[in-house]
């Protein structure tokens, strides 16, 4: 299945992209694999090595709903889905 | 977002595509503006230096459109349901930005001046928090950062 990554702030930065398609065969951890060995400098944004997760200033979001999973490597996603890694906001 | 002078939305804008006076001619606008005694408004503009006292230069605003603009309407009908609130608006700017340069509006039409003082400044502390909006400083050394 084919989802779409949207790229904000130090995202966008790295990835100099706005979003991008990832082929994936069906969770979170499959495109969280892809993306952190297409992006090695994601890595500190996104992984905490301590706790072996997502960091948890992360937020997640699919299809521009956050999502509130323990686990949420194993999320399962749909053909289509657009999904967003958020650092905290600084509004102007 | 493409504003409508007579009907503006609250949301995220691009630079240069709005100003404060197409805001408060918009509220003026609102057919209820005959019940309020004041308007309020609260620019943010770009400060030249940052919570560690290093020189900023230059700041940029990102922003995840979509969901900002939920976020924002989500605080204006809160805000609206505080007593003498006729009308608010938040508008928030984003790319590339001088030092100086406005960044945010909000515009609160209120009955009383209190409760439009009270309103703008707890309209200031929800967007700061709740809008999926981000902000990077340029330093005058070369290096810039994300805020969060």
């Amino acid at each position: 299945m084919i989802v779409e990554v949207l790229y904000f702030a130090e995202f966008k930065d790295i990835t100099s992209k706005e979003k991008e398609k990832f082929e994936i065969n069906d969770n979170m951890g499959d495109l969280l694999d892809l993306l952190l060995k297409k992006y090695e400098p994601l890595q500190h944004l996104i992984w905490d090595e301590k706790t072996q997760k997502i960091h948890n200033l992360i937020s997640i979001i699919i299809n521009n709903q956050a999502i509130h999973e323990k686990n949420p490597l194993r999320i399962n996603l749909k053909d289509g889905d657009t999904i967003a890694f958020l650092l905290p906001v600084s509004g102007g | 977002m493409h504003p409508n002078k007579d009907n503006i939305k609250s949301g995220i804008y691009n630079k240069g595509e709005i100003e404060l006076e197409n805001i408060i001619g918009s509220i003026k606008a609102n057919p209820k503006i005959k019940k309020a005694g004041s308007i309020h408004t609260f620019t943010g503009i770009v400060r030249d230096s940052s919570i560690n006292g290093k020189l900023v230069i230059k700041m940029k605003i990102d922003a995840y459109d979509e969901l900002a603009n939920k976020s924002i309407m989500k605080i204006c009908e809160t805000l609206k349901q505080e007593n003498g609130i006729i009308d608010i608006k938040i508008i928030h700017l984003k790319g590339e930005f001088d030092l100086s340069e406005d960044l945010v509006y909000v515009v609160v039409a209120s009955a009383h001046r209190k409760e439009g003082f009270d309103v703008i400044s707890k309209a200031v502390e929800m967007y700061k928090k709740e809008i999926a909006v981000w902000k990077r400083e340029e330093f005058d050394d070369g290096t810039s950062e994300w805020i969060h």
